[in-house]
């Protein structure tokens, strides 16, 4: 099995050449940052500390910062993490500041509030959690994320797949 | 429905507008000192409540930054509803004694006002403009009634 810092390696150089690489292997990068890693892997702190995989996670964060500059959008994308692990965000910070600067509200929306009315006809309700309001208020639902382009992330529910722009 | 300001919203502040919008209005109960974008923000969110249109609303937190996304179909309602000068909103809230003079004058003037009546005044605003946004769609549906019938060109003749 491919240890992951060389998934990583291989993945930043189909990124270089390709411009993008695919959803399932954007969510492979994404997974890197588990509750586990924060501990272990990506921890400097920690025995487990992978400093090679720290090193190749930098310079795909670099590639995915370079790329946006070029003005490429992709799958790619949603490996950007705002995260609050401050090893994390020093990783990606390259890539969190290209977006800043050179996407758009679409790219870098991180939360969504609906009301009962919206969320009645939404067909990813499990994405969603209640708010928490008083006994006067009337319920409504909040989505978040720590990843970049949450707004256009396919959501797949059964046979369709939808995102929360084009709903 | 962009919500964004030139200056920073306070982040509370916006999702504070995000909970009147979807119907949580609990902070309403609360005394606030509060500046002119905000109410601002805030009427705007309670109009959306009043009318119970449906919405989604976004937010880049991170860079203060608020969309309200709303039906196709509601979008002319609420453009003419942003449109309704703030100067119209605070006058009629002072013509209903809802504010005092004082703190009209603070309001337009954007300077803190403590103690604001928010929860007042923006119920009141967004009947307002409630009543003014809807009689233009009407006004304007019947309008573009009328240039599409041909009767009338006949009786001119």
């Amino acid at each position: 099995m491919m240890k992951n810092e060389d998934k990583v390696r291989q993945l930043t150089q189909k990124l270089e050449e390709q411009n993008d690489i695919s959803l399932e292997e954007a969510d492979q990068i994404y997974s890197l940052f588990s509750g586990n890693a924060r501990g272990t892997t990506l921890n400097p702190h920690s025995h487990a500390f992978n400093d090679e995989l720290s090193n190749a996670l930098q310079d795909w964060y670099n590639a995915v910062a370079q790329k946006i500059e070029q003005g490429y959008r992709g799958n790619f994308v949603f490996t950007i993490v705002f995260s609050e692990n401050e090893h994390f965000n020093k990783l990606s910070k390259k890539a969190q500041q290209a977006i800043k600067e050179h996407g758009n509200f679409e790219d870098r929306c991180d939360i969504l509030v609906v009301n009962e009315k919206t969320y009645s006809a939404l067909p990813y309700k499990h994405l969603f959690t209640q708010g928490a309001g008083d006994s006067q208020s009337r319920p409504y639902f909040i989505m978040g994320s720590d990843r970049a382009g949450m707004l256009y992330y396919p959501i797949k529910v059964k046979d369709k797949t939808y995102t929360q722009a084009g709903f | 429905m962009d919500f964004g300001s030139p200056r920073d919203i306070d982040q509370e502040v916006a999702m504070g507008a995000f909970k009147v919008i979807v119907g949580a209005d609990k902070f309403m109960q609360h005394a606030f000192v509060l500046e002119n974008h905000a109410v601002k923000l805030f009427t705007s969110a309670k109009f959306l409540r009043h009318m119970d249109i449906p919405c989604v609303a976004a937010a880049d937190v991170r860079n203060n930054k608020f969309v309200v996304f709303t039906e196709k179909d509601k979008a002319p309602i609420v453009k003419y509803a942003l449109k309704t000068p703030f100067e119209e909103l605070v006058q009629n809230a002072l013509d209903k004694n809802v504010i005092s003079k004082k703190m009209a004058v603070s309001l337009l003037g954007d300077e803190r006002i403590s103690n604001f009546p928010i929860k007042e005044f923006v119920q009141t605003c967004a009947e307002y403009i409630g009543e003014i946004a809807q009689k233009k769609v009407e006004w304007k549906t019947t309008r573009q009634r009328i240039e599409g019938e041909t009767e009338w060109l006949e009786e001119i003749r």
